[in-house]
C-alpha cells in the first residue's frame, strides 16, 4: 500500500468522527465494564483546576477539567490519561478521586488555597498529613495531563512554533 | 429469546495473541496451507485509526487485566506491552540490532543467568530471512561490532540535527557511532512506502513504513487465509488424557460467550507476562518449576541536554538515529560491574507524553515550564542507554490469588536488578553526561532508570529440568504446545528484542510445520 500523508489526513478526518463522538459520550465499545460515576464535587474540580493552572499555565483555558471528565467517563483502557500508563493499583477514577479528597483536606476549610505553594509542596512530598498515594505522584500525573492539553495537541504545537506533521490528524479531545 | 450454546470448532493451529511472534507463526502456517485462528484479547487495530498523537497512542498500550508490580526495577508492563491486534508491535520503535554471539553463553562465560541452547550461528539464517521479509535500513559496514549477517536491504535513514550534534561528543571521546538499524523503510520496500521522518512511530505507523504487524506478518497471514478473532480472551488450555498433548483452547468471545476451539497445535504468543500467567493458571508445561522465572527487563536511562543551536528534536524516528556498541564488550567491566550496554542516539521526541520533552524536566512548573517548553522543543537532544539484565530465578511472574473479570488469576511481576547491574548503570549514566558535555552541552541531565522491554518467564534450554521449552520454543512437557515471543529469552543481551524474537519465531514455526 502507498498512502501519502495528505491522503491519510483526509481519510483520518472522515473516520475520526465516530470514535470521537462515542468517546465523548463514554459509550465506546469494550469488553470491559464502563466505570462508575465520578464522585468529585464541583468545588473539588475547582481545586484541581487551580492546582493544574499553577503547574501548567494555560491548562484552565485549554479545557483540562472537561478533558479529564470526558476521559474518566471512558473504560479505563480507553482513557487518554497519563495515569493509564503507570500501572497503578487504582483505576483512573479512583486516582482522581483520591487527589480531590487530599486537596479538600489540604484546604482545611479555608476559603482560598495558594495553589502555587501547594504544588511546590506536592512536588517534594512535603504536604502535611497527606494520605494515600504520594503527593509527588499526583503532581506528576496532573502535570502530564495539563501538558497534554496545552502542548500535546495540534494547537499546542502551533503555540510552540512546531509543525504538527500528522500522518492522520487526531480527533479533537478538548 | 434464544439461548446460544457454546460452539466447538477446530483448526490446524490456534495462536494465542497477535503480536509480532504470533503473526509470524500465523503467516508461515497459513502460507503452508494450514488452517489458522489467532485469538487476540484486545480490540482490532486498523491503520486508519493510528492517529498521530501521543494521547491517542496510549490506547495501543496494555489494556487487559492489571499486573501488580514489585521490586527495585519494575518492568513497566503497561508501557512495554501492546493491546489489540498487532500487540506490542503496534507501538514498537523498530530498532533491530542483533544479539551478539557472547549473549548466548553468559552462564558458561561469566557465571550469570542462563545460556541459550543454540548459538548465534544457528539463529543467523532466521535473522537474515526476517530481515529480507520485512526490510531493515542501516549500514552494516559502519557497525563494526555487527555479527555475521546479510547486508541490510535498504540504506540508512538520514540524520537530523540532534544526532549530528550528539555524535560529536562520542567522537570527542574516541567512540564510534553508526546508523541505527531500523525496520523502517528508507526507501519503498515490498509495496510499503518510505518513512516521512515525522516522529510518530510510538503512535503506530499508518503509512506502513514501519514494519508493524498490520503491514507485515499479520497482513501476510490473513491474506493466506488465517482468521483473526479480536476481543477473544483465552481462559483455558485443554489437555488430553495423557497430559502430554493439548486438544485446544477455551475462550470468551467479543460478546462474552464461552467458545471452544480445538487445534492440532497451539502457539502461545500472548506477551511475556501473559504467557507465564496462562501457563501458571492452567498448571501447564511446568515440570521444571521454572514457568514465570528469570523475568528480565533492560535497565534504561535517558540523557538530555540543551544545545546552543536548533536540534530538530521532534523529527526523525522515535527509536533514534544512531547506535553505539562500544560498551557491549567486555561484559565484566569492573569487579563490581557486569553487563553490556548500547547507546541509542537522537530519539524523536514530541512535546508531551511519558518520554516527551515536558517530562524530561518534571521538576519545572509554572511560568518556568512554558519558557522551558519553548526553548527545549527547538534545542533539546537526547539519547538512551539500554543495559543488560541478569536472568535471576527470583525475578518472576507469579499469581496473586485475585481474579480478573473472566475468573482468571491476576499476575504479579517481581523484578529486582543486582548490585552489579546497578553499578553498571551508574557508570553508563556518568558516561552519557560526559558525552553530552563533550558535545557542547553545558548542563546535561538524566531521567529516571526505567524498565525497557519484558523478557523471560518461559526460558528455552537444553532439557526439561533446566528450562520450560526447547530451542524451538516447543514445550518440553506438551508435544503440541509452542511458546513464542520474548518470554523465551534465557538472557537479555543489551539490544532491543523484537528482531530476535522474530528470528526465534521463524525457527520455531519451521519446526512446528515439520513436526509430527
Amino acid at each position: 500500500m502507498s498512502f501519502t500523508r495528505r491522503q491519510f489526513i483526509q481519510r483520518g478526518a472522515a473516520v475520526a468522527v465516530a470514535p470521537a463522538v462515542l468517546a465523548a459520550a463514554g459509550k465506546t465499545a469494550s469488553s470491559h465494564a464502563n466505570p462508575p460515576a465520578i464522585a468529585i464535587t464541583p468545588a473539588q474540580w475547582s481545586l484541581i483546576e487551580a492546582l493544574a493552572e499553577a503547574i501548567v499555565p494555560g491548562s484552565r483555558s485549554a479545557g483540562l477539567i472537561a478533558f479529564l471528565q470526558r476521559q474518566l467517563a471512558n473504560p479505563p483502557e480507553q482513557a487518554l490519561l497519563m495515569v493509564r500508563y503507570l500501572g497503578l493499583p487504582v483505576t483512573p477514577i479512583a486516582f482522581y478521586q483520591g487527589l480531590a479528597e487530599q486537596l479538600s483536606a489540604a484546604q482545611d476549610g479555608s476559603a482560598t488555597v495558594d495553589a502555587y505553594a501547594l504544588q511546590a509542596q506536592m512536588a517534594t512530598d512535603s504536604v502535611a498529613n497527606w494520605q494515600g498515594l504520594p503527593a509527588s505522584l499526583y503532581h506528576f500525573v496532573l502535570r502530564s495531563d495539563g501538558c497534554d492539553v496545552v502542548y500535546g495537541t495540534p494547537a499546542g504545537s502551533k503555540l510552540l512554533g512546531l509543525d504538527y506533521l500528522a500522518h492522520i490528524a487526531p480527533p479533537e479531545v478538548l | 429469546m434464544s439461548t446460544q450454546l457454546p460452539t466447538q470448532e477446530s483448526c490446524d493451529i490456534a495462536i494465542i495473541g497477535s503480536g509480532p511472534a504470533a503473526a509470524l507463526y500465523a503467516a508461515r502456517a497459513a502460507e503452508a496451507g494450514r488452517s489458522v485462528v489467532l485469538l487476540e484479547a484486545g480490540p482490532e487495530r486498523r491503520l486508519e485509526q493510528l492517529y498521530s498523537s501521543q494521547l491517542w497512542a496510549r490506547q495501543l498500550k496494555w489494556g487487559g487485566s492489571p499486573v501488580e508490580e514489585q521490586g527495585n526495577h519494575k518492568v513497566g508492563h503497561v508501557f512495554n506491552s501492546g493491546w489489540g491486534s498487532g500487540g506490542g508491535g503496534m507501538h514498537h520503535y523498530a530498532v533491530y540490532p542483533r544479539l551478539q554471539p557472547s549473549d548466548f553463553s553468559v552462564r558458561a562465560d561469566h557465571g550469570h543467568g542462563l545460556d541459550w541452547p543454540i548459538s548465534y550461528a544457528q539463529l543467523r539464517p532466521h535473522y537474515d530471512r526476517v530481515q529480507a521479509d520485512i526490510g531493515i535500513s542501516g549500514d552494516a559496514t559502519q557497525e563494526h561490532w555487527r555479527p555475521p549477517g546479510d547486508d541490510y536491504p535498504m540504506p540508512p535513514m538520514p540524520l537530523f540535527a540532534q544526532s549530528r550534534l550528539i555524535a560529536t561528543g562520542f567522537a570527542q571521546r574516541g567512540m564510534h557511532t553508526a546508523p541505527l538499524p531500523l525496520a523502517i523503510n528508507s526507501r519503498p520496500y515490498k509495496g510499503r512506502p518510505s518513512c516521512q521522518f515525522d516522529g510518530w512511530c510510538d503512535a503506530g505507523c499508518p503509512i506502513g513504513a514501519l514494519a508493524n504487524p498490520l503491514v507485515t506478518y499479520l497482513a501476510a497471514a490473513t491474506a493466506a487465509g488465517a482468521e483473526l478473532r479480536c476481543e477473544s480472551t483465552v481462559t483455558e488450555v485443554i489437555k488430553d488424557g495423557t497430559g502430554h498433548r493439548l486438544q485446544g483452547v477455551r475462550y470468551r468471545d467479543a460478546s462474552g460467550q464461552r467458545q471452544t476451539l480445538l487445534a492440532n497445535q497451539v502457539v502461545l504468543a500472548a506477551g511475556t507476562i501473559e504467557n507465564s500467567r496462562l501457563l501458571l493458571a492452567n498448571q501447564l508445561a511446568n515440570s521444571s518449576g521454572l514457568v514465570g522465572s528469570h523475568l528480565m527487563s533492560h535497565p534504561a536511562r535517558s540523557i538530555y541536554g540543551l544545545f546552543d543551536q536548533p536540534s530538530e528534536p521532534t523529527l526523525g524516528i522515535t527509536g533514534g538515529q544512531l547506535i553505539c556498541h562500544d560498551r557491549y564488550h567486555p561484559k565484566r567491566k569492573a569487579d563490581d560491574q557486569y553487563g553490556s550496554y548500547q547507546w541509542l542516539i537522537g530519539q524523536a521526541m514530541k512535546p508531551t507524553d511519558l518520554l516527551g520533552i515536558a517530562n524530561t524536566r518534571p521538576d519545572i512548573a509554572g511560568a518556568q515550564l512554558d519558557s522551558f517548553m519553548r526553548e527545549a522543543t527547538q534545542k533539546v537532544g537526547n539519547m538512551v542507554f539500554v543495559a543488560e539484565d541478569i536472568a535471576n530465578p527470583d525475578n518472576r511472574v507469579e499469581l496473586t490469588g485475585q481474579l480478573d473479570q473472566h475468573g482468571q488469576p491476576l499476575a504479579r511481576a517481581v523484578h529486582n536488578i543486582s548490585s552489579q547491574t546497578q553499578a553498571l548503570v551508574q557508570a553508563a549514566t556518568q558516561e552519557g553526561l560526559d558525552i553530552f558535555r563533550a558535545a557542547g552541552v553545558a548542563e546535561p541531565w538524566h531521567g529516571p532508570l526505567i524498565g525497557m522491554h519484558i523478557l523471560g518467564g518461559t526460558p528455552i534450554g537444553q532439557d526439561a529440568a533446566s528450562s520450560v521449552a526447547d530451542s524451538h520454543g516447543r514445550s518440553h512437557d506438551i508435544d503440541n504446545l509452542w511458546i513464542a515471543g520474548g518470554s523465551l529469552f534465557p538472557s537479555s543481551g543489551a539490544v532491543n528484542p523484537t528482531f530476535t524474537l522474530l528470528a526465534l519465531a521463524d525457527r520455531g514455526a519451521n519446526a512446528m510445520l515439520t513436526a509430527r
